[in-house]
């Protein structure tokens, strides 16, 4: 059983509050060192920052409202090879997800991993939120209100903005972490929910970290209910909205006809764990007179070409393990809506599998294991 | 009447027979390097193999698996392309002279009336052909020509001509275009030398006609299961949609009647034929499955699937397919006049008469043995059993009652596949002690070195052959050049006319020496008909045989779309075109080879084990066997007489003494497995003894963990001394217990720990074990009153003859259903045992001095074992076999092998059989002074590796491993079988195969579109 508490806060200023508690974890050396996002200097965006000396811990920001990067990625660098003392991460919910991907095809490794999950009400494109920066929106003042509606379920857009799309349809804003920061249903000018790994909560304990005591606000479930309902019914809409228009090949070749094949959706996903894409390697260097034979096949070929067997093969190598977090699309310089194709026709495949990507390290993806009755296939569109 | 010199001597083999077993021995032996003649009596060898087209208890096909190194798994192919074996089709035995150890055989050639060698089986041949009569195979459903060929895939793929139907019009001749015919072939009389001489006769299925009640050949929908396996085979003519004879309709509502020609000595056959239940389940499953909505009822005495995974197909087909299973005695079958619908009255259980209405009904007939076996018996001076099957011991199966004459398969008796399997194997193997001080001779051909290619630029070379003119006819050749002509690095294209002939070969050769061609593509016939002559010729030049890529434009373009020649032809031109740019970027390839560690380790020292030991260290290799008792003989020691009166005991004695005076065998008592590591062609095993720890190098695995006697959880079993095991009741008769002489009344209740929820499998044994303690019990005790109680009495093969003197002899056998189980009581001191009489139609209540169980089998426990071997077990903890029907004792990856009762519930004389087979197969593998790697190996890019562990996962042959420290896979060569299941696996082409890499496949794909 994890273990309950919450983190009284001052001055109404929660992640004060946060940046103390994960200060205590680097001076009582819990951890060696925490990954955390930290405000730019420039005070537009935030970056994932590797901290060791506490000192540095201000300007840290749990509740950051951009993901430049998936630190399912970053924890691959970080623990894949020789990370021998034990480093915190603070993440948000689809981070963890990718994390648990990543370790079921070896390429986190957790042993030295502690993860730290906070409640997430969605992120803003970076150049969106940098926009909104410099509109006037000073940082802290805007997080403070997405954090009084997240006590209610509101997760409100300044006027004229909105979240990241694929936030927007994520079922699962609550993370599954050894420490869990909790911000929905809570109040969090007065104080924000911890919850606590048993083992770890009996360590933090000994240490003198924290003492556990209180249960979660009555009103908690509902209101994640309600956030999870909201973003069930936006998914399902937008799913019937693709399909609609993205029906078969010829549909799909047409949207995604302007792809130029930049490979940024590949760089950006955080399940794409190959060293070298098999699209940068030999096998996809044809010969010059391959090409005139395509152009003549078929009276003439787009260039550069493989841009749909790239999205087919990535897609497939993919897809089972989507756990949308749409950094794709924000990487896409040509918008295309290669998240919720992703998303999309992984609600299909994941769901012939009977696989929840991201759920439990412990479960064997479906590419690693197969059952005689595994594949009942229902024709129609993706 | 030609005569030539005799061939073989006393270190070479001659199987007769090559069905299943005779196959099966054949490999075996040839894998250890003895020359082996394989003669069959028919035209093409594999016996009752072709005819099935689904195996049963997968229900897939089992024969051969698709692979990139062709053939995988056929044991057809295999001892076709065998350089060890030489096949004897068409042949038969005149006469046997000498003694074991030498004997001459004059062996006659039947006349085929065509070469093997010309015919390319264009079949103008067939087309021409007057005579139309009915097909052999698959029981006389169909029909074929006087020139006709076996069945699709035979060996020797070639047409033969029947000379009792046979006209001598003379038209086949004209039409043969590479003049393969010949009408004056006389028989040729040959003599061969021997060693030792193997049996597998086979059976005969029992002729439907002697039960005529059932009314098969007057009534026209009346099949038996032979026909009825072809008819729902997919290459039959309706691609296995069963129909009725005599309508060509649906098939909608049919039955099968059981135990035709078995179980029955009002027909001469009182015996079990063993297999029938399940070959029946399986028909009746697979109708089912390609025609839906077909209704199934079987009517039947006993439900017998007692082999390993059995008892759970039958129960899917109860419960999944809905199949019906009526028990029964049939009472008429009687044909309606206007639809041809069957009518057939039954007598139920309950003593009451039913009647119901069939479109068609199927006979399952039993096993004969093989015809005229009295006279080839006779000359042989081979003893028969009273059913006609070979006369074997009990402890020595694979041996007949002739020195040097071992037999395996059916001809000892009705079995099912895998016991096949075994006993051929443990024929071999039995061959092979035999044989062992006569020196073998493996024949290596020698071949020229090869010269440096690969590296230079592709020179191509296509050769198309129209078949002696019979592709021309639906392909355009003229169109064909033309377009081969446009391909890049296409040095030369020539038309040729029989390829796979000495001439056209010779011509292909001098054309690679003139144009200095380095790559090859035939375009003909299938790679089947064409890869070994063409390799030969490769290889006889010093030409890599890797460089040659096929394009089969005959049986996949002209034969299939004989009708539309301009379709045929264009795909025919695509197919040249992926050949071609194949060849441009095929490398050669020479294979790789891992020594062998000359050494056998066999863990579990019981009969299995022992025996085991000892067959591998006749061979003359040393052999480790490890226990982890003081001593030897596990369950043995617990046996003391047998069904068929033999004394374990003394075999206990027997193989104790010879283990232990064995120079080669080295015994470890008291010891335990603790680690295992997998080296490119060995294995190290890492031992406990008392005195420490030691490691053990070896080529071959074998385990023979055992298993035990179930322990009763019901019944008062633990609570009343009364109620006891069968096994306790085996001791106390040995003892001459005088408790027993007391005992009035006796119940043994069948199925205690088996086929229930925690063990769904039957024990197979207990059936047996009950009624020899029962008989054994009424000849101590001739006032006794003995009762069984059973669910199905499961007295297979021979054993359903002491079924039957047992219910001779008053013991009454009252059938329960597991819903209504027997209740035990105890009333005033007293047992009783109460059970529902579904005969009686009420609950009997039967008095019980002694209650003994007839407890299952169940493995030891393996899992630790499991793990440290890397081998699978089964839900029921059984040791997995790679493929239940072509490798019942092997792991999927090669060298480790099961036996005995940590396979699955036996006799002490399946036991054996599996000891002495597993012995063969480790002795096949360890004979090599190396192992030949496979041609397409996996490959790592270890640049490109993630180490993300897929491909140790898909791999399964146990190949594929992560070498921690570097987080990169690797390959073990000596283990790879070239399936590629790794490189589909592998996300980012880190993992490649060779001939088959990425960019290559790619490539092909794409000039298959161009």
């Amino acid at each position: 059983m994890a273990k309950q508490t919450v983190l009284k806060v001052s001055e109404g200023r929660p992640e004060k509050a946060i940046q103390g508690f994960l200060k205590s974890l680097l001076e009582k050396e819990v951890v060696e060192a925490i990954l955390v996002p930290k405000g730019l200097p420039s005070g537009d965006g935030f970056a994932q920052t590797l901290i060791h000396d506490p000192e540095k811990m201000d300007g840290m920001c749990a509740l950051s409202l951009t993901m430049p990067v998936q630190s399912a990625k970053v924890a691959s660098h970080l623990s894949i090879k020789n990370l021998n003392k034990k480093v915190a991460a603070v993440l948000k919910a689809c981070e963890i997800r990718g994390i648990v991907e990543l370790a079921k095809f070896l390429q986190v490794k957790l042993d030295n991993l502690l993860l730290i999950g906070v409640d997430c009400p969605g992120t803003f494109e970076v150049s969106d939120y940098s926009k909104m920066v410099q509109e006037g929106k000073e940082g802290e003042k805007l997080a403070g209100e997405i954090l009084t509606g997240m006590e209610r379920g509101e997760t409100v857009a300044p006027q004229g903005y909105t979240f990241r799309p694929a936030c927007r349809m994520c079922e699962y804003p609550i993370p599954k972490a050894d420490i869990h920061i909790k911000l929905f249903g809570y109040k969090a000018e007065e104080e924000v929910g911890l919850e606590i790994e048993e083992k770890l909560g009996k360590e933090l304990e000994e240490k003198g970290l924290l003492s556990f005591s209180g249960n979660e606000p009555s009103s908690r479930n509902e209101v994640v209910g309600k956030v999870v309902a909201e973003r069930t019914k936006k998914r399902d809409a937008v799913f019937q909205e693709f399909r609609g228009i993205v029906k078969d090949l010829q549909s799909f070749l047409d949207r995604f006809s302007t792809c130029i094949r930049c490979h940024n959706c590949m760089v950006a996903c955080p399940i794409c764990y190959c060293k070298e894409c098999v699209f940068k390697t030999a096998v996809f260097e044809h010969e010059g007179d391959q090409f005139l034979r395509w152009a003549d096949r078929k009276g003439g070929i787009r260039m550069p070409t493989d841009t749909l067997i790239f999205h087919l093969i990535r897609m497939s190598h993919m897809v089972t393990s989507c756990i949308g977090c749409g950094l794709c699309d924000s990487a896409c310089p040509s918008r295309l809506p290669v998240a919720t194709l992703f998303r999309s026709v992984g609600e299909k495949i994941q769901k012939m599998f009977n696989y929840v990507p991201g759920r439990d390290v412990n479960e064997v993806p479906p590419v690693a294991t197969f059952k005689e009755d595994e594949l009942k296939i229902e024709s129609g569109s993706i | 009447m030609a005569q030539g010199k005799m061939r073989g001597d006393k270190s070479s083999a001659l199987v007769i027979g090559a069905g299943i077993a005779g196959m099966q021995s054949a490999l075996l032996l040839a894998e250890m390097g003895r020359k082996v003649f394989l003669l069959e009596q028919g035209p093409a060898i594999g016996g009752y193999f072709p005819l099935l087209d689904k195996t049963f208890p997968t229900n897939s096909c089992g024969v051969c698996f698709m692979s990139p190194t062709p053939p995988a798994f056929c044991p057809i192919y295999e001892c076709h392309l065998h350089d060890n074996i030489e096949l004897l089709p068409y042949s038969e035995v005149k006469k046997v002279e000498g003694t074991g150890g030498d004997f001459r055989v004059s062996i006659v050639r039947k006349p085929r009336f065509v070469d093997p060698k010309r015919c390319t089986l264009c079949e103008a041949c067939i087309k021409v052909c007057p005579v139309e009569v009915e097909r052999e195979f698959g029981g006389g459903l169909e029909k074929r020509k006087a020139i006709y060929l076996p069945y699709p895939q035979a060996i020797p793929h070639s047409l033969v001509i029947d000379p009792r139907t046979c006209t001598r019009c003379g038209e086949c001749v004209k039409a043969c275009a590479p003049g393969a015919i010949d009408l004056d072939m006389k028989e040729e009389e040959e003599e061969i030398g021997a060693g030792a001489i193997l049996l597998g006769f086979g059976f005969e299925p029992f002729l439907a006609q002697k039960k005529g009640e059932y009314g098969f050949g007057r009534y026209e929908n009346v099949l038996t299961s032979v026909q009825f396996e072809r008819l729902i085979s997919t290459s039959s003519p309706t691609q296995g949609f069963p129909v009725r004879v005599s309508d060509g309709k649906k098939m909608e509502k049919i039955a099968f009647i059981q135990c035709v020609g078995s179980r029955d000595p009002s027909c001469g056959q009182d015996h079990c034929s063993t297999i029938c239940c399940m070959y029946a389940t399986k028909q009746a499953m697979i109708a089912k499955e390609r025609a839906s909505g077909l209704n199934v009822t079987f009517f039947y005495m006993d439900i017998r699937p007692m082999g390993k995974d059995y008892e759970r197909y039958y129960e899917r087909a109860k419960s999944e397919y809905g199949i019906e299973y009526i028990r029964s005695a049939i009472s008429s079958v009687k044909e309606l006049q206007q639809t041809k619908n069957l009518f057939i009255t039954y007598l139920k259980e309950d003593g009451i008469f039913e009647e119901r209405e069939f479109d068609s009904v199927i006979l399952s007939v039993g096993f004969t043995p093989p015809q005229n076996i009295k006279d080839i018996a006779g000359g042989m001076g081979l003893l028969l059993n009273q059913q006609g099957f070979c006369q074997t011991d009990e402890f020595h199966p694979a041996q007949t009652s002739v020195e040097g004459i071992f037999v395996g398969g059916a001809f000892r008796g009705p079995r099912d596949i895998p016991e096949t399997v075994v006993e051929g194997s443990s024929a071999a193997a039995a061959a092979a002690s035999f044989l062992a001080p006569n020196a073998s001779s493996p024949s290596r051909k020698e071949y020229p070195m090869e010269g440096a290619l690969g590296e230079e630029i592709p020179k191509i070379g296509v050769f198309i052959c129209h078949c002696g003119e019979e592709l021309k006819k639906s392909l355009s050749l003229f169109d064909l050049i033309l377009g081969t002509k446009l391909l890049r690095e296409v040095v030369h294209i020539e038309e040729v006319g029989l390829a796979c002939l000495p001439e056209d070969l010779d011509l292909i050769k001098k054309r690679i020496g003139e144009h200095g061609l380095n790559r090859i593509v035939i375009a003909g016939c299938s790679h089947r008909e064409i890869r070994k002559p063409m390799e030969e010729m490769a290889k006889g030049m010093g030409f890599n045989p890797y460089l040659i890529e096929y394009a089969n434009i005959r049986e996949q373009c002209a034969f299939v779309h004989r009708d539309l020649p301009e379709l045929a032809t264009e795909k025919a031109m695509v197919l040249i075109r992926m050949a071609v740019e194949r060849a441009r970027r095929i490398q050669p390839i020479r294979k790789g080879s891992q020594k062998v560690e000359k050494r056998g380790l066999v863990v579990g020292g019981g009969v299995a084990g022992m025996t085991a030991s000892l067959r591998l260290a006749e061979q003359g290799y040393e052999v480790c066997l490890i226990e982890k008792e003081r001593e030897l003989g596990g369950n043995l020691r617990d046996s003391f007489y047998t069904l068929r009166g033999s004394n374990p005991q003394s075999l206990l004695q027997d193989l104790i003494q010879k283990v232990k005076n064995h120079p080669s065998i080295r015994p470890y008592f008291e010891t335990e497995i603790i680690g295992f590591e997998k080296r490119n062609g060995h294995y190290k095993t890492k031992i406990l003894r008392p005195d420490g720890e030691e490691s053990l190098e070896h080529g071959a695995l074998i385990l023979a963990t055992g298993g035990r006697e179930v322990v009763p959880k019901e019944y008062l079993y633990g609570k009343d001394p009364r109620v006891i095991t069968q096994r306790q009741l085996e001791k106390m008769i040995h003892l001459k217990d005088e408790g027993l002489k007391e005992v009035r009344s006796a119940v043994m209740i069948q199925c205690v720990g088996s086929r229930d929820e925690e063990h769904p499998y039957c024990s197979r044994i207990c059936c047996g074990h009950a009624v020899k303690n029962a008989l054994k019990l009424k000849e101590q005790n001739h006032s006794a009153q003995v009762y069984v109680l059973y669910r199905d009495v499961r007295t297979y093969g021979f054993y359903e003859t002491y079924y039957h003197e047992a219910r001779g002899k008053g013991i009454v056998f009252i059938r329960y259903d597991l819903e209504k189980k027997p209740e035990v009581a105890l009333e005033n001191g007293r047992l009783s045992v109460s059970v529902f009489d579904p005969a009686m139609g009420s609950r009997v209540s039967l008095p019980a001095d002694r209650l003994i169980l007839s407890a299952g089998v169940e493995p030891n426990d393996n899992r630790d074992l499991a793990k440290i071997f890397d081998v699978d077990l089964n839900p029921d903890g059984f040791f997995m076999e790679a493929n239940p029907k072509s490798a019942p004792l092997d792991s999927v990856d090669r060298g480790k092998f099961f036996c005995g009762l940590c396979h699955s519930p036996n006799f002490i004389e399946d036991s054996i059989s599996q000891g002495n087979a597993s012995a063969a197969r480790a002795g096949a593998l360890l004979s090599k002074e190396a192992v030949e790697e496979k041609a397409y190996l996996a490959n790592v890019i270890k640049r490109l590796c993630c180490g993300c562990g897929l491909c140790v996962t898909v791999c399964p042959y146990g190949a594929r491993a992560l070498n921690e420290e570097e987080v990169k896979a690797e390959v073990m060569e000596s283990l790879c079988q070239g399936c590629g299941n790794c490189v589909v696996a592998c996300r980012n082409g880190a993992s490649q195969q060779r001939n088959f890499d990425k960019a290559l496949n790619l490539a092909v794909l794409d000039a298959a579109i161009d």
